[in-house]
């Protein structure tokens, strides 16, 4: 049925999406890729010229850019970390108790489908030193109400509170699906030659996890890449540049101080390293040890 | 034994479990117990006594303020790019499983790479494109920015949809004389109802929490409820009562689908977010 002839009509199903992929990601893509090279005319009818790598040497020699860049990194490596530990200490304990309702484990991971600024901006209340919840707690025990978010070392740390809460029952998901998916003969085995349920998680259970924890780690740091909103509705940034992350950064750059050319030279550098992250977790899907990898 | 499955929980276990319990669930029910309640019975009543309810914040947001336009906005954009997403989604998912062509790998790469990059990394030259075509702070403008993440989306969730489509049924629908367009229209498309539904819901989720889009790329002439809801923090005092009344409104659709949608994550959140039929 595989006719040359039934094979051309699909090209027509093929071109709304292609039109849609170059409209909406080619074409800016480029645009930017353009502007992060030139220096934009100043009046009508002159047209752009050719800047070369300026804006990208501007942008590398702002500290701001390295220090949004350190904490994007930083924020990456904790919140990933320890948001592993946890989904995977769950995961492991849920998977020995069986008998828990699908009800509870909806709840238990209902933060991740929040809206990003309902969560942010629900952290910020909690955060919030005149009326929010942790203010009134610090009262009750007699010390001075906290003000995290007015904090330049606090700030950062709540804001990675905020996204344990929120995020760790995406890594969960990904974790106990892998688990269930294993065959429970060899833990039975184990389980038969004594093995203790220590020693089953220790020599069974995470070794055949582990392309499941690496895929798991891949995606999740891809989502802290994405991380926005949550950080601009609690502290837009600051206070100073101390949650400025590298997407707070760009944004700034480019819709508060107009500087177009290094914030396009930025979005390309933060779609260079998305990408080759995207590419990176792309191969270890495709892993034949992984059931139903991405690659069909 | 491995098989625990009919055993009730040991105590231990139950502690555990409403700890999470606690802690994932008390910034919600903090949300919605402000949001019943003003600044005065706030203080008065303490936590989470029943006395003095009322319904005031959302008096405040619906009547005296309006919430009500931005909330159609909102609606409106995600229904749109939802149906411009599900359609060209399910028409590339369709070709993308029975097509052989030379290009086909690198289409399925670039999908999966548009599905994972950063919004951020998108903003800015969305923005510079949208200027250029005067969508900039339109409503199809926002469309089709939210459709550059949805699309990719619907796709690779439709792909493992299409795939399972026996293809007897389609070669048996050519052999009566249907043209490829016919299949896909009276046989594809109805026996793939479920992905459709659940790639529209998360194509419509995805939508309506956006921030970031509405931020940059719209925000005066059209306003999403999102954006509304963050307004309401100023730099004299927030009120929190009527915030946390909006902010529950937002998270009803949301609630109202997690439901739905946990049902096709579980399976396989690594293939797309869902589990194919």
């Amino acid at each position: 049925m595989l006719s040359a002839k039934s094979q051309r009509s699909l090209l027509v199903f093929l071109f709304p999406g292609c039109a849609l992929l170059t409209l909406l990601i080619g074409w800016p893509v480029l645009e930017s890729a353009v502007s992060s090279l030139s220096v934009s005319a100043n009046t009508a009818g002159q047209s752009d010229t050719f800047a070369g790598i300026a804006h990208y040497k501007t942008l590398l020699s702002q500290s701001s850019f390295w220090n949004a860049l350190w904490l994007a990194a930083l924020f990456t490596i904790t919140t990933t970390s320890l948001e592993l530990v946890i989904g995977l200490a769950v995961a492991l304990f849920l998977y020995f108790q069986r008998s828990l309702p699908r009800v509870v484990e909806i709840l238990l991971i209902l933060p991740m489908f929040i809206l990003p600024v309902v969560s942010g901006l629900t952290f910020r209340y909690i955060y919030d030193p005149n009326d929010g919840p942790l203010s009134f707690i610090f009262d009750r025990l007699g010390y001075e109400p906290a003000a995290p978010l007015a904090d330049s070392f606090w700030a950062f740390w709540s804001i990675v509170v905020q996204d344990i809460w929120r995020m760790w029952p995406f890594l969960f998901l990904i974790i106990y699906a892998g688990l269930k998916a294993l065959p429970r003969s060899a833990q039975e085995a184990a389980r038969m030659d004594g093995a203790t349920t220590a020693q089953i998680i220790r020599y069974v259970l995470l070794p055949a996890l582990r392309p499941t924890l690496g895929i798991a780690a891949g995606l999740k740091i891809m989502e802290s890449l994405k991380v926005f909103t949550e950080v601009y509705v609690m502290t837009g940034g600051g206070p100073g540049e101390s949650t400025s992350l590298l997407s707070l950064f760009v944004v700034k750059q480019a819709f508060h101080f107009f500087q177009v050319g290094p914030a396009s030279a930025a979005s390309i550098l933060l779609l260079a390293l998305g990408m080759s992250l995207a590419w990176t977790v792309t191969r270890m899907q495709n892993r034949p040890t992984v059931a139903g990898g991405a690659s069909r | 034994m491995m098989d625990a499955q009919k055993r009730p929980l040991p105590s231990y276990a139950k502690a555990i479990v409403a700890f999470l319990l606690f802690v994932q669930l008390a910034p919600i029910l903090i949300i919605i117990q402000t949001a019943f309640k003003t600044p005065r019975s706030l203080l008065e009543s303490g936590s989470f006594s029943l006395d003095g309810w009322t319904l005031k914040n959302f008096h405040r947001i619906f009547v005296e303020q309006s919430l009500a336009p931005d909330l159609l906005n909102s609606i409106g954009i995600a229904f749109g790019s939802m149906l411009l997403s599900v359609s060209c989604g399910s028409l590339m998912a369709f070709a993308l499983t029975r097509w052989q062509g030379p290009a086909r790998k690198h289409l399925l790469t670039t999908l999966l790479v548009a599905r994972l990059l950063p919004p951020v990394a998108l903003a800015l030259p969305l923005f510079l494109v949208l200027r250029g075509l005067g969508l900039h702070d339109t409503h199809g403008g926002l469309i089709l920015a939210h459709t550059a993440l949805n699309f990719p989306l619907a796709t690779w969730i439709l792909m493992p949809f299409m795939d399972s489509v026996p293809r007897a049924l389609e070669e048996a629908a050519s052999l009566d004389g249907a043209s490829r367009a016919q299949t896909f229209l009276h046989v594809v498309l109805p026996v793939n109802k479920t992905g459709l539904v659940v790639a529209a819901l998360f194509c419509f989720l995805m939508s309506w929490n956006d921030f970031l889009f509405s931020l940059i790329l719209a925000g005066s002439a059209v306003k999403t409820a999102p954006l509304t809801l963050n307004g309401y923090v100023t730099g004299f005092g927030t009120e929190w009562g009527p915030l946390c009344a909006g902010a529950c409104v937002l998270l009803l659709p949301v609630f109202a689908l997690s439901f739905k949608l946990h049902q096709h994550m579980i399976a396989s959140p690594t293939q797309g977010g869902v589990k194919g039929a």
